[in-house]
């Protein structure tokens, strides 16, 4: 396996450009997820990776050579599509063996055998070989498939969306197992998606994308924690991000126009335990999910999002107290830049100010009235 | 709105029992949700509320007059097989008028009730829009105002968001539990995603194999299974479930894991004591103890990240595991660790018939016992 490096990327389809000046590397033995919403040019990347698009500039690199003149033959990068791509006709060594018996890799029988062999010793699917690959369990399968991949010893593994299809179950368990394996042979991961689950979970680091631009590159924690941006923001986590517009003067000449905290750092307390800073909320609805309950609350026409651990923490209706806690507020500048950018700087008043949570409960009087 | 109730409801077909004499009573203005994995006979209960399914036996009652001989169009239910079915030729407004009009009700009436419809479900601003220029949820809107604008006595929907994308999903899944709250319609929902189900049902029937497990508020469901079947279907990721032996000992009854080598665990308490023999042992991820000082050993095989939590896979001699553990926690993916239960928020199932054997302890009691068989 080795290092991907893309520098400057830039890719024009017509008149549209879908990549802008991309730069990011991936480094040998790293999952890597490209987490965006449709058209944000994820799958551009992962082709242009591939050699199977051409950029209009910028450089390719793997394993430190420029790669972008190559072929995709030259490159040895391996596509992983849908996890059920195997030939169900074929035995499991056989769909290993498949990639091997291409015309131009002429190679015999015992080199391919000892191939398919290694790689399935590396995957535990040794056992499984003479089995025919319908007969196969999901995981099985999944890891067939990576090893198809395998066997060619690529540079890095491809991925574009590979689970988007599967149901909640299956998915939750290959989800588990892809991460194992990849750890296991230290391979050297590009997955897009546009499931921040999937990327939460799976990935070493994240790169966010939007609109042709890498908006964020960090380990997912990092990204869901420290949002560069409100575009990030709302691309991880699985609740909208709950926004709230600063109207104090002395606050916006700070720089500060609007506050988010996430739906899990909400405080929702009785109304009776309300403070003067807090503020007042409608209870529209709860779901409670088993081992979490989301809270949908009402601020004026604004929409809150609120959720707990605990059974019963929010009441099914009426009036409640929402608290915006000092450490768990994120504040934004009139252009969507998180403005204190430095992890672990979140939280602390600023020399001579006031922390965004203090203006943020500053503001809800604001919101209140 | 009304109340529909199922009695001694059975379908064969063949050989093949679809539905085994169901009973259930869907409260007036509840929205309920049938849910169970496919070939579990939740479509077929709910075709036959509509009358599209003729019952081998039993009874359909809506709001106590018996519907189950009467013909589907008769019997005043909305339907809403797939919420993209309009017409295409037609605008918003002339489709949500069709069924006024092919029941003769005149136009000034129509338009009168059509614009009440629009308004509730806010595509007002849509009404002379071509159905071909509508983006996916106001499709789904126009759809829903055309079975309202019925004014139907219940509505039945089977996987209506099964072809949306999961954003989509859940912003409609929202919208129409939101619809519901406006509007109070009884509403049966048939879904095989557990999800969808827990989040907008005020009640949940599980089914399986043509039998109703249990039928509960989703907490209920989620706090107490009544079987293993619901026990595994319901929860993301679903109750850990772990093969165990009651034995009755002379210092009191002793519960162990099969597994070699695991130590006996604590037992949640049983009315009339431990039974001895094979039982399983159910525990929710989030109520799984992880750290070294818990009893059970295990190796963590994976550790996800979830923002605000992370959930641990876990391997121990008693089999696969997932623990839902705080956004803190240490656990690393290879690490040694191990695995404490609570008794207070355990279920012992009696394998042989899959049936609970007690409630969590804690758990707030059942708002109401009916039904359903299991209630």
């Amino acid at each position: 396996m080795a290092e991907v490096r893309l520098e400057n990327i830039t890719k024009d389809f017509g008149r549209v450009r879908a990549l802008e000046g991309l730069s990011f590397h991936i480094e040998d033995g790293e999952f890597f997820v490209l987490l965006g919403p449709t058209g944000a040019g994820k799958t551009t990347t992962l082709r242009t990776v591939a050699g199977l698009e051409r950029p209009a500039a910028g450089r390719v690199l793997l394993g430190g050579e420029d790669a972008t003149g190559w072929s995709p033959a030259q490159r040895d990068v391996a596509f992983v599509f849908q996890q059920y791509s195997l030939y169900p006709h074929l035995t499991v060594f056989e769909n290993l063996a498949f990639p091997l018996r291409a015309p131009g890799k002429k190679l015999g029988a015992r080199e391919i055998r000892r191939r398919v062999e290694e790689v399935a010793a590396k995957l535990r699917i040794e056992s499984k070989l003479d089995n025919k690959a319908t007969a196969l369990s999901g995981g099985e399968m999944q890891r067939v498939s990576l090893g198809r991949a395998l066997v060619r010893e690529p540079a890095c593994f491809l991925m574009d969306e590979p689970l988007s299809s599967l149901d909640a179950k299956l998915r939750e368990g290959l989800r588990v197992e892809l991460k194992h394996l990849q750890v296991e042979l230290g391979a050297t991961i590009l997955y897009v998606t546009h499931d921040q689950v999937e990327a939460m979970t799976l990935a070493d680091r994240v790169g966010v994308l939007v609109g042709g631009h890498l908006q964020q590159v960090g380990p997912p924690e990092e990204v869901y924690e420290y949002p560069d941006n409100l575009e990030v923001a709302q691309q991880m986590g699985h609740l909208p991000l709950n926004l709230f517009p600063v109207e104090e003067e002395a606050v916006r000449a700070r720089g500060i126009d609007r506050i988010g905290v996430r739906a899990e750092h909400l405080r929702v307390l009785p109304e009776e335990q309300a403070g003067p800073d807090d503020l007042r909320a409608e209870v529209l609805r709860v779901e409670r999910l088993g081992a979490e309950e989301v809270a949908f609350l009402r601020v004026g026409n604004r929409r809150l999002y609120a959720m707990g651990e605990e059974h019963g923490r929010f009441p099914d209706a009426g009036e409640v107290a929402v608290r915006v806690e000092t450490d768990d507020s994120l504040a934004f500048d009139p252009s969507g830049r998180r403005l204190d950018r430095d992890p672990g700087g979140r939280g602390e008043a600023p020399p001579g100010g006031e922390s965004p949570a203090d203006a943020a409960r500053r503001m809800a009087r604001g919101l209140r009235d | 709105m009304a109340e529909i109730e199922l009695t001694h409801l059975h379908k064969a077909f063949d050989e093949f029992v679809a539905v085994r004499d169901t009973n259930l009573t869907i409260h007036e203005g509840e929205f309920f949700a049938l849910l169970g994995p496919s070939g579990c006979g939740k479509t077929t209960t709910l075709r036959m509320i509509a009358g599209l399914e003729q019952p081998t036996s039993g009874s359909i009652r809506l709001d106590g007059e018996e519907v189950a001989r009467i013909r589907p169009a008769r019997r005043d239910i909305a339907f809403v097989f797939q919420l993209f079915a309009l017409y295409p030729h037609l605008n918003v407004q002339d489709n949500i008028a069709y069924p006024l009009r092919s029941r003769g009700v005149p136009a000034g009436e129509r338009r009168e009730q059509v614009a009440e419809v629009a308004r509730i479900l806010r595509i007002e601003h849509l009404l002379r829009s071509r159905i071909s220029q509508l983006a996916g949820g106001d499709r789904q809107r126009v759809a829903l105002a055309r079975a309202m604008v019925r004014r139907p006595r219940a509505f039945l929907m089977d996987e209506p968001l099964g072809t949306l994308d999961a954003e989509m999903r859940a912003a409609m899944r929202d919208e129409l539990r939101g619809l519901h709250d406006r509007i109070r319609a009884t509403t049966v929902y048939v879904t095989h995603d557990q999800m969808e189900a827990m989040s907008m049902a005020d009640r949940i029937a599980v089914m399986n194999g043509g039998d109703v497990l249990q039928a509960a508020p989703p907490m209920e469901l989620y706090l107490n299974p009544a079987t293993l079947f619901v026990a595994g279907f319901v929860g993301s990721p679903p109750m850990n479930l772990l093969e165990a032996e009651g034995h009755r000992e002379a210092g009191g009854d002793v519960l162990r894991l099969r597994a070699e080598g695991t130590p006996a665990v604590a037992a949640p308490s049983l009315p009339g004591g431990l039974p001895a023999g094979p039982l399983v042992l159910g525990v929710r991820p989030e109520h799984l103890r992880v750290g070294p000082e818990a009893s059970l050993p295990a190796t963590v095989y994976g550790a996800e990240y979830l923002g605000s939590h992370r959930i641990l896979t876990l391997d121990s001699p008693a089999g696969r595991l997932r623990a839902r553990v705080s956004k803190d926690h240490p656990a690393q993916a290879g690490d040694r660790t191990g695995i404490g239960v609570d008794p207070r928020q355990a279920i012992l199932f009696d394998p042989s018939t899959g049936s609970a054997l007690n409630r969590m302890a804690g758990a707030p009691p059942l708002p109401d016992a009916e039904g359903g068989p299991h209630g």
